[in-house]
């Protein structure tokens, strides 16, 4: 397995520095290489909670602490063993990241940074106020570790000590961002709504990461307290997460990789500060270190966004010549190029992929109502959007819903697929009651959505963007998906993925970034993305927007195809003779409520349609005109 | 042939990202001439318009306004240059009352002591904006939050307007009421106007030229007479195969995410 | 009930910096959606040069008033060297922007000014004695300066053609460009506010609260729990809010233990959350699907 060796080759390249860097190093250096050990195995688990979440942490050493904290008072005051005091104090950090994720991790954004360095504060006011924590003075006499008696008490003894925990780290993280787990986390990050709808349990997963990353850092606190032999509330301080931060950011957001890089770059910068400061500016003493923190904190935001690893890519690129541009956090291929291939292939010789695909549903029978709507209603504040709306689906149907701008045609998939909670009313599908609950529940359920205001996953490929549409078709979860054990798995999605990509007819854009695609295509890749789960209900806001005559002919074709499997298609579509041509029922809304219901040519007819909507060509030109018209005479005269 | 006052664009290659959305358009506006640009959903009509107003930077070509070249300039720097864009869905400023937003439409004339002036015009073109001078603008109606987009492009007083969508979502009869605002401000004022619609019977109403566009390229171009029954308008419009024209109220909102 | 009327009403003080910084907040939040964490070192830096000032010899009123323009210029140079030259400003990079400053700044007033904490004289007056209530006068000071400041900038913001501007800007900022307003003046104003709310809180507060190198994170916090309070872009709540979490603070510092004061914002905001579980942001971002 060439590829598997590539992969793998970088770690072996590490552990190969690792194990020599302590026969050729001075003490000191060692004595530093230890710290950026420490904290770069923190930096690991704030990498993956940044780069693959998306959220920042500005207190990530309440974690370190509690960690830190928990191994010294076990081992000082309880005399427990060792290892088993390491166990109990990463659960506790995971702990502790999981009872403040559940209220935190509902916010977004800023709200969430500064709740965290919230958190920070109040972890650090707790520990120099308990009597248990050893107040200011912290908890002292923590024996060095022991191992077969053998203590690891001198810089190299523990850097070898350390050396495979954070390479182990390493791995699994990477493994990590690579899986399945990793896949959808991407998703959220670029898109939360869509990836909800695709069936992510978006919450869920976020929470999961940061008491992951909770983890890594209480692990990183057990060495620390180790190291030290001293825990004092300095390692709950504002200066240590500032220095986590700075290590994720400086060897670039995105890569695992980075932290590793980032913690050692970042450690050198401390002890070249802490040594260069007093002879600068004579006197200066404290935390002199911070002010080279901010100052390169500010300088990569603006010259160097994607860290290290930016300035890696950029570097090999001018190396070897290609002056490409260096794509700052691209997205890694996700799995072996051989197998690719072959995976491509067999997609390719399998002509009705896409039948084998939507199969995976177990459809019901044709003509059973799969989505029943009773009295939506939406009220916001006074205006109604959507006003008492009954409609049932039937597996094997395609029903459009049409009607004029804020009829309440979005508002209606909105409520339907769950990204909003009806004022009223109720939504069943396949017999469940769905109105109100997450949109991850109505996709397990089997309906799903594409969007009108594009929703792709945007720092991904095309591929890597119907992939995510698997998410539900596939089961690793986080701990498989770090012991790379779902190999299996993955050939799967990526064989089904592809037979999708095919039946949209985007094979030659397979793995182009999905962002470089016209606005058609993109449209086209959310269709793939939504058959992929192999969807019951197939919810499509304004699938043919953009496209050109044949591909909308071809989208129509697609479309009948998944009828003929058995799927019900709810499409929103202005293109009203398109939606005549391909819909088996038309829905009419007009002002939220619903005026017709019933096969194209009744609904052409309906007086009510015709008067609301539709109109005549007389009426409409007669209206412009004469306002035109009007205002003409009006100036003559 | 740069007409003084008017607004010419050439070569326009443009874009978002890595995605170019604009091949390079030709497209000119005379003062006292109204120039309509039509096409379906995604052909690159509003892109064309964040252009021409220097909301997004072009890749390539030039646009010229009163003879002098602005493609490097601001969008603040256009707007001082006489150029108003009344942009798609309005954006009103929500929370400030009608008036208010009349006076933030006069910042690049804030010195010149006619607000009161041009205030007055806007409301005798817009009667029901007066009596709601004191609301808060989010508090209007989709027709009047669309006269005040256009009173509040005026109090610039532009020589140059350009309008995106100013018909979508709105009942007939009040697209009737933009629709002949609009002639009275290219005959009477001289403004020169580019519009974009989808609502082609209203586009072809008033234009004196009109261009078809279709993902991101002029593909015909005339008077509305010599369009009216062009098969390329209505394919690029309808798509392939399409029945007759059957244009009104059949856009939707689509994403306006800024750049900033 | 004196001793709750006593910390009541030295909460009120306390409470008013808070609001002042609060204000600095949603200055440019609202107008750039950044939560400017370098907000309370501007407060830090102002108690600090006053205080250097006072010792060259400047006298105390004097050097309270000169600190807070230059404060306001060191907040403006700081957005134009490092916050305008970042082009695509996401919410992860601006935290990580202002941290970096805010970081900065720490280092160099430890660097300048040394580790320990030092107040500023008292303003003039003396102290009163009111129903059992001791009053200190800097109190008073604090009181009316922050009155005074918060409707400066309250009917700068509400009633001010600028202000009205800036308005425009957070609310539709693609329009408030296509009328001519600059967002890098606007943005450069929200600034500029921000600093002078952030250094006169900084300057009335010093004689009572001190100034240290440090100083600036927990207020700078504080300043923020308050401005969430009114979702980040209502100066009057935001100011409302800070005297409440002064109030507050005091409270639980006179009532439970000194120590855990500076818990208090975060346990409120842990408390509005768990109220409002949906988020704090009344200005909720549109996403329309």
């Amino acid at each position: 397995m060439g590829t598997r060796l590539r992969t793998y080759a970088p770690f072996a390249l590490l552990a190969a520095v690792l194990v020599a860097f302590p026969m050729v190093a001075s003490t000191s250096m060692v004595n530093i290489g230890v710290y950026a050990l420490i904290f770069g195995l923190a930096a690991i688990g704030l990498s993956l909670l940044m780069g693959l979440a998306g959220q920042v942490s500005l207190g990530h050493a309440a974690f370190f602490a509690v960690g830190a904290y928990t191994h010294a008072i076990l081992i000082t005051r309880h005399d427990v063993p060792g290892l088993v005091s390491t166990v109990v104090a990463v659960l506790a950090a995971m702990l502790v990241a999981f009872l403040v994720g559940m209220p935190l991790l509902r916010l977004r954004g800023h709200f969430l940074a500064l709740a965290t360095l919230g958190l920070g504060i109040i972890v650090s006011v707790v520990v120099r106020e308990l009597e248990i924590t050893g107040r200011t003075s912290g908890i002292f006499g923590i024996p060095k570790p022991e191992i077969n008696n053998r203590v690891y008490d001198t810089p190299q003894e523990f850097f070898w000590l350390l050396a495979p925990v954070v390479l182990i780290g390493l791995v699994l993280a990477r493994n990590l961002v690579r899986s399945r787990t990793g896949r959808a986390l991407g998703a959220v990050n670029d898109s939360e709504v869509a990836a909800e709808c695709l069936g992510v349990n978006t919450f869920a997963l976020r929470l999961r990461v940061f008491v992951l990353a909770g983890g890594y850092a209480g692990l990183a606190g057990v060495f620390y307290a180790y190291w030290l032999a001293v825990v004092s509330p300095e390692a709950s301080g504002f200066l240590l997460s500032v220095k986590f931060l700075l290590m994720v950011v400086l060897g670039g957001l995105g890569t695992v990789w980075g932290a590793i890089t980032g913690a050692v770059a970042v450690q050198a910068i401390d002890e070249s500060m802490r040594t260069l400061m007093p002879v600068l500016i004579p006197g200066a003493s404290g935390e002199v270190q911070l002010i080279g923190f901010g100052v390169v904190l500010v300088l990569l935001v603006i010259l160097l966004p994607g860290g290290l690893a930016q300035l890696w890519t950029m570097v090999t690129a001018r190396l070897r010549g290609s002056g490409g541009k260096a794509r700052a956090s691209g997205e890694v291929p996700t799995v072996a190029v051989a197998a690719e291939h072959t995976a491509r292939l067999d997609a390719a010789a399998g002509g009705a992929a896409l039948e084998d695909v939507l199969a995976e549903a177990e459809l019901p029978e044709r003509g059973t109502v799969v989505l029943r709507v009773s009295n939506l209603t939406k009220r916001y504040g006074g205006v109604v959007a959507v006003d008492g709306v009954d409609f049932e689906v039937l597996a094997g149907e395609i029903l459009a819903l049409i009607g004029p701008n804020g009829a309440g045609k979005t508002t209606c998939f909105n409520m339907i697929s769950g990204v909003l909670g009806p004022t009223a009313g109720s939504v069943e599908v396949l017999g469940t009651r769905v109105e109100g609950k997450q949109p991850h529940v109505v996709a397990e359920l089997g309906a799903t959505r594409t969007f009108q205001n594009l929703q792709v996953f945007g720092s991904s490929t095309v591929l890597g963007n119907v992939k995510v549409g698997r998410h539900l078709r596939s089961r690793s979860g986080l701990l498989r998906g770090m012991l790379s054990m779902a190999g299996g798995e993955e050939r799967q999605i990526e064989r089904t993925s592809l037979a999708t990509v095919a039946a949209l007819g985007l094979e030659s854009e397979t793995d182009r970034p999905v962002k470089d695609l016209p606005f058609g295509r993109q449209r086209q890749v959310e269709v793939a993305r939504a058959l992929a789960l192999a969807p019951t209900i197939l919810l499509l806001d304004e699938p043919m927007a953009g496209l050109s005559g044949a591909e909308r002919a071809a989208l129509g074709d697609l479309l009948h195809r998944t009828r003929e499997a058995g799927v019900a298609v709810v499409l929103v579509e202005h293109d009203v003779d398109a939606v005549m041509a391909l819909a088996d029922r038309v829905a009419v809304l007009d002002d939220g409520r619903l005026i017709a219901l019933g096969d194209p040519d009744q609904v052409r007819q309906d007086p009510a349609v015709i008067a609301a909507y539709l109109g005549t060509d007389e009426q409409a030109d007669r209206l412009v005109r004469s306002a035109a018209h009007d205002h003409a005479t009006g100036e003559v005269s | 042939m740069a007409e003084q006052g008017g607004l010419e664009v050439s070569g326009l290659v443009a874009g978002y990202e890595r995605l170019e959305v604009l091949h390079g358009i030709d497209v000119a506006a005379q003062p006292g001439r109204l120039v309509a640009v039509i096409g379906a959903n995604g052909a690159g009509k509003s892109t064309l318009l964040r252009t021409v107003s220097g909301l997004l930077r072009p890749q390539a070509g030039t646009v010229r306004l009163a003879g002098v070249d602005v493609t490097k300039f601001s969008a603040e720097r256009i707007a001082n240059r006489g150029l108003a864009h009344v942009p798609e869905n309005r954006l009103v400023f929500p929370s400030l009352s009608v008036l208010d937003n009349l006076l933030l439409g006069g910042w690049t004339k804030q010195r010149d002591g006619r607000f009161a002036q041009r205030r007055d015009e806007v409301f005798e073109m817009f009667p029901q904006l007066a009596d709601r001078a004191a609301l808060a603008a989010g508090a209007l109606s989709g027709g009047e939050q669309q006269m005040l987009a256009i009173g509040r492009a005026l109090m610039s007083d532009p020589s140059v307007m350009v309008l995106d969508e100013p018909s979508l979502g709105l009942a007939p009869r009040v697209v009737g009421e933009i629709v002949s605002v609009l002639a009275r401000l290219r005959d009477d004022r001289g403004l020169a106007l580019l519009l974009v619609e989808q609502n082609v019977r209203a586009a072809f109403s008033i234009a004196d030229h009109v261009l078809v566009m279709d993902r991101g390229r002029v593909v015909a171009e005339g008077t509305p007479a010599e369009l009216a029954d062009d098969e390329r308008v209505r394919a690029a419009y309808l798509g392939a195969g399409a029945g007759p024209a059957r244009p009104a109220s059949t856009s939707q909102n689509r994403t306006t995410k800024e750049d900033q | 009930m004196t001793d709750l009327l006593q910390l009541v009403f030295s909460g009120l003080a306390h409470g008013a910096v808070y609001g002042l910084v609060a204000l600095g907040f949603v200055a440019v939040f609202s107008v750039r959606e950044i939560v400017n964490l370098a907000q309370g070192e501007y407060a830090a830096l102002a108690g600090l040069s006053a205080i250097s000032a006072v010792a060259m010899g400047v006298p105390l009123l004097m050097a309270a008033v000169l600190v807070v323009p230059m404060v306001v210029l060191v907040a403006v140079i700081l957005e134009r060297l490092c916050i305008a030259p970042v082009k695509r400003m996401t919410p992860l990079v601006s935290i990580i922007l202002t941290l970096g400053i805010s970081t900065a700044l720490k280092a160099l007033m430890l660097l300048i000014w040394g580790p320990q904490a030092r107040g500023l004289p008292a303003f003039p007056g003396s102290d009163l004695l009111v129903a059992g209530v001791s009053i200190r006068s800097q109190e008073l000071w604090i009181l009316g300066i922050a009155a005074v400041v918060g409707a400066a900038v309250i009917w700068f913001y509400e009633n001010t053609l600028h202000g009205k501007a800036l308005r425009a800007c957070a609310e539709q900022p693609v329009a408030a460009r296509l009328v001519g307003i600059s967002p890098r003046t606007a943005t450069m104003v929200a600034f500029a506010i921000a600093g002078f709310a952030g250094a006169v809180a900084g300057v009335a507060g010093s004689p009572i609260y001190f100034s240290s190198w440090e100083h600036g994170l927990a207020l700078g916090l504080k300043g923020f729990v308050a401005a969430t309070l009114g979702g980040l872009t209502s100066l009057r709540v935001a100011m409302f809010g800070g005297i409440m979490l002064g109030i507050l603070e005091n409270l639980v510092a006179g009532y439970i233990d000194t120590g855990f004061r500076d818990a208090v914002a975060f346990f409120v905001l842990l408390l509005v959350l768990l109220v409002r579980p949906q988020g704090l942001v009344l200005r909720a971002p549109v996403v329309r699907v």
